[in-house]
């Protein structure tokens, strides 16, 4: 089986079955381009190398998996929050790699793994009070009269209907 | 790097893996959350569409009942000094479900819950309040009054009338739009159907001296109360919880207006 490298932001490479990193549209498609496999590294320049192997440690679990649905805007995938076993427990790392996989699963379009990410933090949310949630995220409490009317005032959508 | 930081559409994907009922309180949040929860997008999945009612079996409802309506997760808590909280009232099991179903199943488990199911069910319970109260399980209660969604969805604004000189009273006179769905609700719980008549007016005014069917309806219920609103031939359903006892003495008019605007 052919194996292509990936190089990470912090310049480590990684050896990585293409099929492995075909998981990943943007890959899939740099690699088409290309139309062979190439000799280089292909450069990853948002992943550092601790998200980027977490990443390839999804995509191989997850390689015989069938595609996602073309629809990308299914309601099923948008709202369901179910997670499977392993990617429940693939995904209790500290909340700095969870937001890191998150955001390089969207960089390497990778949806499956974006929506377990997102799912997961979705998960963290449900049945929290807003003040156990901003402890949760370490979110500053700075809504203020001013701009809650402010808020209140562009957002009245409804009236427009 | 916290969840603030990443990009807005990957925090709306993330939203919207959250059930409708939990957008008031992630409205609270902080203002990014608030303006996000706030567009189209996600307003209207806090609408329920006709097959999400169906189960209430009644040509009064009309489709496209805002969540908040449809189910029983909204209430109004009214002091004794007038003002007005707005309480999202939730069953731990329907925190709970929504983990691990879609949120279109957590829509129709909010509908099909216990209380849901119960409450119609007691339709002739003579004993119903103690019904409600004595063998249900706690609910979790979150004050929503100061969720922004409560504007921007144009469904609720508690309007509750005071003067300067009814300050601190309670009133004798409540005005309120009852639906024919309250009529049947109401007057099968509450009160004997010949008093109905009396009523059911379209813009219904009682007083103490007027109507003690009404008084004695309220005192019976005292800690706890339901009524169902119509608004512009829309008929939605409100829960409100009173939580005063001795509203009988010294009382002055008090108007409870809570209008409703259903798409």
């Amino acid at each position: 089986m052919s194996q292509i490298t990936l190089l990470s932001s912090d310049n480590v490479e990684m050896k990585v079955d293409k099929e492995v990193a075909e998981r990943s549209i943007l890959i899939k498609n740099m690699l088409e381009d290309v139309g062979e496999t190439p000799d280089q590294a292909i450069p990853i320049p948002n992943v550092n190398e601790g998200v980027l192997r977490k990443v390839i440690e999804w995509c191989e679990h997850h390689r015989n998996d069938p595609p996602p649905p073309a629809d990308e805007d299914s309601d099923s995938r948008k709202k369901s929050t179910d997670i499977e076993e392993w990617d429940q427990k693939f995904m209790q790392v500290d909340q700095e790699m969870l937001f890191e996989i998150i955001l390089a699963a969207n960089y390497l379009d990778i949806k499956p793994l974006l929506d377990v990410g997102c799912k997961t933090v979705a998960n963290m949310i449900k049945g929290k009070s807003p003040e156990e949630i901003r402890k949760t995220f370490n979110i500053q409490n700075d809504f203020t009269p001013e701009e809650e009317d402010q808020i209140r005032r562009e957002n009245e959508w409804a009236e427009d209907r | 790097m916290s969840i603030l930081s990443l990009p807005i559409e990957i925090q709306q994907q993330i939203l919207h893996h959250v059930p409708w009922h939990s957008h008031f309180l992630l409205s609270t949040v902080c203002p990014l959350w608030a303006s996000i929860l706030q567009t189209p997008s996600f307003a209207k999945t806090r609408y329920f569409s006709k097959s999400n009612v169906r189960e209430i079996s009644t040509a009064q409802l009309d489709p496209g009942l805002h969540g908040l309506l449809a189910t029983d997760v909204l209430a109004l808590e009214v002091h004794r000094d007038g003002a007005c909280n707005t309480l999202l009232r939730l069953y731990p099991d329907e925190i709970n479900a929504s983990h691990g179903i879609s949120s279109d199943k957590a829509r129709n488990a909010v509908l099909a819950g216990p209380m849901y199911s119960e409450w119609w069910a007691a339709v002739n319970d003579e004993d119903l309040f103690a019904t409600i109260t004595d063998q249900k399980p706690k609910r979790i209660i979150h004050d929503i009054s100061n969720s922004p969604l409560l504007i921007s969805d144009a469904l609720l604004k508690d309007n509750i009338g005071r003067t300067q000189e009814s300050m601190g009273r309670f009133p004798d006179k409540l005005n309120f739009t009852f639906s024919c769905l309250t009529l049947f609700r109401f007057g099968n719980r509450y009160l004997p159907a010949i008093e109905l008549d009396d009523i059911y007016i379209p813009a219904l005014q009682w007083r103490q001296e007027d109507d003690y069917s009404i008084h004695k309806f309220l005192a019976t219920v005292k800690e706890k109360m339901v009524l169902v609103f119509e608004s512009e031939r829309k008929a939605v359903r409100l829960w409100v919880i009173f939580r005063i006892s001795d509203f009988m003495e010294d009382c002055e008019t008090w108007d409870v207006q809570v209008p409703i605007l259903v798409e």
